[in-house]
């Protein structure tokens, strides 16, 4: 059901170098969405434990630690695939009018969106490292980019024909 | 209703024609003083007085001026005026107006319009300083590599 990875061949025409977004937007729209997922999962999280406290203390035991973490974590990718495969943008992509598209154009869809944001996650716990490319590749592509066969573009300004 | 309109009407055009007349007569007087003021013999004394007219007049406006800040001040800083503000603001008819103007669709628009006009001022600097900070980093990171920007194939 994944969406075929299409490569560097599918581009017909070469596009200008301006139309894809570079490493500081990026980083300004990815740290705009953690202030509002981890700061919505956060106020989630007091509430509940402001709750689970008035009701007499909450005491999570190990495996109740390992399942918050991963509803945390499922949270947060969440948010990311719904809404790269619903308009392409999330809200920190909006605010900074980037967009993210596949080689040919397309809105990914929720299956090329998981293998994204699963090497998304990869590439911030290897210390950004998966972000470097952005700063040699001609289409400015994250490893990210590169394993899901996406580009992040200014939006309006369409790199592909 | 007409007929009543239709004086008021006369009254304000007899009051514009005297204003169109009193203009000229200004024109006239003033043309005339300025070609006296060119003639010899007469024309310095005359321009002298004018000088001192003026004078006068700037001298007066100062006092004036100065003397209408000293007032206000007065007034500003007096107990009364406090008094009043105060109980203005505590009255049954302030505390309407203010609910009045916090209930208005039109305040909320345009202080919602004005809000949201400044937050999209501020993300469109953002985006500007981004963008050309993307360029400037990858520059100066290619440059420390002596790497160039490669082209698409």
């Amino acid at each position: 059901m994944a969406a075929p990875v299409a490569t560097a061949g599918d581009l017909s025409t070469p596009a200008p170098a301006v139309g894809y977004a570079g490493v500081v937007s990026r980083a300004v729209a990815l740290a705009i969405d953690a202030v509002v997922v981890e700061g919505t999962l956060l106020l989630i999280a007091g509430m509940l434990a402001l709750v689970g406290s008035l009701a007499g203390g909450l005491q999570l035991g190990t495996t109740g630690k390992v399942v918050a973490a991963a509803a945390w974590t499922v949270a947060t990718a969440s948010y990311f695939v719904v809404c790269w495969s619903a308009s392409g943008q999330t809200l920190g992509m909006r605010a900074m009018e980037l967009r993210v598209i596949t080689t040919l154009g397309a809105t990914p869809r929720p299956s090329r969106s998981v293998v994204r944001v699963f090497w998304l996650g990869v590439c911030i716990l290897t210390l950004f490292v998966g972000f470097v490319p952005v700063l040699f590749d001609a289409r400015r592509r994250g490893v990210h980019d590169m394993i899901a066969g996406t580009l992040v573009v200014h939006a309006g300004r369409t790199p592909l024909p | 209703m007409t007929r009543r309109n239709d004086a008021i009407d006369a009254m304000i055009g007899v009051a514009a024609i005297g204003v169109k007349v009193g203009e000229a007569s200004a024109r006239a007087g003033l043309a005339t003083a300025y070609v006296a003021s060119r003639i010899p013999l007469v024309g310095a004394p005359l321009r002298a007085a004018a000088d001192r007219v003026t004078a006068d007049g700037h001298r007066v406006r100062q006092d004036a001026m100065a003397r209408i800040e000293m007032t206000v001040d007065q007034v500003v800083e007096s107990s009364l005026t406090v008094d009043m503000t105060d109980r203005v603001l505590r009255s049954p008819a302030m505390e309407h107006a203010i609910a009045h103007l916090a209930s208005s669709p039109d305040l909320r628009k345009a202080i919602t319009e004005q809000t949201t006009g400044m937050a999209e001022q501020t993300m469109e600097g953002v985006r500007r300083r981004s963008e050309a900070l993307d360029e400037v980093t990858e520059r100066t990171v290619r440059r420390w590599l002596h790497r160039s920007r490669p082209q698409e194939t």
